[in-house]
């Protein structure tokens, strides 16, 4: 099936998850589009992060991770034995919930990622994309007196920017976003909206989300998940305003959450 | 039941005043018998030898050596420590080779100091290991000296390899994994994480560590009198600061100021209780000062991990 018109980016086969003996996957198969905006919505444990987490690799790190299925980025499987694990993750970004600067100034949180992609970079250079990502989520204004200041003197929100601005600065194909804004204010919360919204045709955004309003506002996919599996994914209007499934529609009306 | 809960009150506070007391009993004793001694001159002139305490000179020598010695030793014990550390808690996992070298750590750490002390003196005495210290002549078999500050500060190391490892992995598990995801999220290798990211936040724990093994190889006396010999001063070529005679002086042996606290108390070979008293302090107040360092830093890191 393909929706809108975008090429497929990521294709998921009959996806199912373990953590030890809990399955908190099950089958689930999902295209995600090129140069779009796709949000997962759905209650607490239904798998949304666990989901995010498979397509750059991250639950490798939970010992007792275990799954079945196929994660295709661009047609490749990103699970097969020799496929290099860093190379997955320098084209699938992510950034999460609680914002996790490094306990370093803001200037080396976003040459840290860039310095070790491109050894050797000449200092000009670096300092450009330094600036051009911290512009691009409206924080370039806010901090460029105090770049050699601890990340960690930052305010929540900022601090949040500045990991979504060390993750442009790498330049990933994709950007998994764990309900990125759930600990922020609200103008922290829209500057990032506009960003996403404005850097679609550039990268491909995942994100997860618990606020119903924002999947509304930014996605143009929205999938629903409900116990491990995906209950109903489309067009973002077409789910929102004419669910298919029963679920989905309680959902969305609040009848659980 | 309410006399029983008075008793054990009790017993629990006064075992507590017990242990104040010994510590400030220590103290006190020591600055009364040593501070008098303690003066510009005494820490800035060599020992001489003599039995007269006027003639016996300074404690210069012993300070540079516990200096030097600590400061070897550490820069010995870091590398090894350290690796050993990284590897435990991030690439080991659980398997029967990481049992058995945990089990080593820990047997190491119970080995009292006399034994590393013996063993150094019967590894570098070996006349391989002749560059480590002096080659003995006139004997008929060839044999090393086996005492120096090299051999010390390698023995010293071992001593408390232990102890800094347990230190550094305990600050390498402390960094919150949140900061391990961000670097992997970010395209960032193993190693690139670990030294970029990790190493850098657990700073405040490796140096308190660092420290713990300074404090450690100061305050130790056995591995001194075995590895490092028995002179009041410095053994190598004269004078003993000038760079040309660096590698001499590191080859000879020495004293630090716990060897000298034995060479000049009547207790040990010598007739000075008023130096050895003050030699006595001035290393307390080192290793205090030391710890002050370390709960400093340890209150810097909670205050962070707050925020």
């Amino acid at each position: 099936m393909n929706m809108g018109g975008n090429a497929s980016k990521i294709v998921v086969n009959d996806l199912s998850c373990w953590y030890g003996p809990q399955n908190v996957l099950q089958d689930v198969s999902m295209e995600i589009y090129a140069h779009a905006i796709t949000g997962l919505i759905g209650p607490s444990g239904c798998g949304k992060t666990t989901f995010l987490r498979t397509l750059n690799r991250l639950n490798d790190l939970a010992p007792s991770f275990r799954h079945q299925g196929q994660v295709l980025l661009d047609g490749e499987e990103i699970y097969q034995p020799k496929k290099d694990v860093v190379m997955v993750r320098r084209r699938v970004g992510m950034v999460f919930q609680q914002p996790n600067p490094f306990p370093i100034s803001i200037f080396d949180n976003i040459a840290l990622g860039v310095r070790e992609q491109q050894p050797g970079i000449k200092k000009k250079e670096l300092l450009d994309i330094v600036v051009n990502s911290l512009q691009r989520v409206y924080l370039w204004e806010e901090v460029k007196g105090s770049m050699q200041t601890s990340a960690m003197s930052l305010s929540g929100g900022q601090q949040q920017r500045l990991c979504l601005a060390r993750v442009l600065a790498v330049r990933p194909e994709i950007i998994l976003l764990d309900e990125p804004c759930s600990s922020l204010d609200p103008v922290s919360t829209a500057k990032i909206e506009e960003m996403m919204l404005r850097y679609k045709n550039e990268y491909t955004f995942i994100v997860v989300t618990h606020n119903l309003g924002q999947a509304r506002r930014v996605s143009d996919y929205l999938g629903f998940f409900l116990n491990g599996r995906l209950v109903e994914y489309g067009q973002t209007i077409d789910v929102v305003v004419n669910p298919r499934e029963r679920e989905t529609e309680d959902y969305l009306v609040g009848n659980f959450g | 039941m309410f006399k029983r809960h008075w008793l054990a009150y009790a017993a629990l506070w006064c075992s507590g005043l017990i242990t104040m007391l010994i510590c400030l009993g220590i103290v006190l004793f020591l600055v009364v018998k040593g501070a008098h001694a303690i003066s510009w001159q005494f820490l800035f002139t060599d020992p001489l030898p003599s039995m007269n305490e006027a003639l016996s000179g300074g404690i210069l020598t012993p300070l540079i050596g516990t200096v030097l010695l600590t400061t070897l030793g550490i820069v010995c014990a870091l590398p090894w420590a350290g690796a050993t550390a990284i590897y435990l808690a991030e690439y080991a996992g659980e398997n029967q080779f990481v049992n058995a070298l945990r089990t080593g750590i820990d047997v190491l750490a119970g080995v009292p100091t006399i034994v590393f002390a013996i063993f150094g003196l019967a590894v570098f005495t070996l006349p391989q290991m002749a560059m480590f210290s002096t080659i003995v002549e006139g004997v008929d078999n060839a044999q090393a000296f086996g005492r120096s500050f090299l051999v010390a500060a390698i023995t010293m190391a071992a001593m408390v390899l232990p102890f800094v490892i347990k230190s550094i992995e305990e600050a390498i598990r402390s960094v919150p994994p949140s900061y391990k995801e961000a670097s992997y999220a970010l395209g960032a290798s193993k190693w690139n994480t670990i030294s970029c990211v990790i190493l850098p936040a657990a700073r405040a724990g490796i140096i308190t560590g660092v420290i713990l093994g300074i404090g450690r190889i100061a305050g130790d006396t056995a591995i001194i009198w075995l590895c490092l010999g028995g002179s009041m001063n410095m053994g190598g070529q004269q004078p003993w600061w000038m760079p040309q005679h660096w590698v001499s002086t590191l080859r000879h042996t020495g004293s630090t100021l716990t060897s000298y606290v034995y060479f000049s108390s009547p207790a040990g070979e010598g007739n000075s209780p008023g130096k050895a008293f003050g030699a006595g302090l001035v290393l307390v107040v080192f290793i205090l000062l030391l710890n002050a360092v370390v709960s400093y830093l340890g209150r810097f890191t909670a205050i962070k991990e707050d925020q």
